[in-house]
């Protein structure tokens, strides 16, 4: 007979998914909560949605970022304090 | 390490920038100055801060052009001085007041179920974001994070760096960088959903 397994520690719960999911995308979660991180996935909707809205959130800022920045030239001000400083 | 192309363009000019060569150090500040005013405001959201940042970053940069081994390119290395310095400048500051943070973080009820049914995937394509008015508006909301949060979630998702080197930056431990960061996300999802809305 192989060892009893607690139905509950196949899986977690919504709140300790809200631990791990930082380190499930970094890939720094161990196997074991890996795992039971996707079995809560494929049976939990809410946090299904959730994962997909927040992998895409951490895209949004990036590029929302690369796209709001354009090319920027400094205040001739600024160039000419920091010229000034450099050649003290 | 820098390619051949890098190594053609920069290297002589590190060499000028290091003889005091005045015609090179004008044409190299009006070069990077504006880029890094850029990434100095996104960490201190204060134009003059953000100036004096840059003003500190090329003083540094001027004094250490002895040592710079051409390992990264001279843009790398100008962004990691100007990063640093916005931080020194956050570290000094401490009369931020800062917007209250709790009601932006996912809800979870006594039987550690979620409660929280508006996360649904954003729709947010490409070609949205490329437009530029909403890329500001989107880059807006990332500032209203506070800064303990808004920080760690530009020096992991945007600089790319480790969580082991972030915590080194700020000098905490990788464990508050990890909950740091899954708030300041959370937090700013919240935040940027109904911006995007007006615009699908």
């Amino acid at each position: 007979m192989g060892k009893y397994i607690s139905p509950r520690a196949l899986t977690i719960t919504c709140a300790e998914l809200e631990d791990f999911v930082a380190n499930y995308l970094d890939g720094s979660l161990p196997a074991t909560k890996r795992l039971q991180l996707e079995r809560h996935i494929d049976e939990c909707h809410a946090c299904r949605e959730f994962l997909a809205a927040y992998r895409r959130t951490v895209w949004v800022a990036k590029k929302a970022l690369q796209c709001s920045s354009g090319p920027a030239k400094a205040p001739e001000a600024l160039v000419q304090a920091i010229l000034r400083s450099l050649n003290q | 390490v820098l390619g051949d192309n890098a190594k053609r363009t920069e290297i002589p000019l590190v060499q000028q920038l290091r003889s005091g060569d005045r015609s090179a150090t004008e044409r190299f500040v009006r070069e990077h100055a504006g880029w890094m005013l850029v990434l100095a405001q996104r960490y201190v959201k204060d134009a003059a801060l953000a100036e004096d940042c840059v003003q500190e970053a090329f003083l540094q940069a001027f004094r250490n052009i002895g040592e710079f081994q051409g390992r990264s390119a001279l843009k790398s290395w100008l962004y990691r001085i100007v990063v640093n310095a916005a931080l020194m400048k956050l570290r000094s500051r401490h009369c931020a007041i800062e917007r209250p943070f709790d009601d932006l973080l996912p809800e979870i009820d006594r039987d550690r179920c979620r409660t929280d049914t508006s996360w649904v995937e954003m729709a947010a394509p490409d070609a949205i974001l490329e437009r530029k008015q909403v890329s500001q508006l989107v880059a807006a909301k990332l500032m209203e994070l506070p800064d303990c949060y808004r920080i760690v979630l530009l020096l992991r998702d945007i600089e790319g760096l480790s969580t082991e080197e972030t915590a080194s930056v700020l000098a905490t431990t990788e464990g508050a960088v990890k909950v740091r960061l899954h708030r300041a996300r959370a937090a700013f999802k919240v935040l940027v959903e109904p911006v995007l809305r007006q615009y699908v």
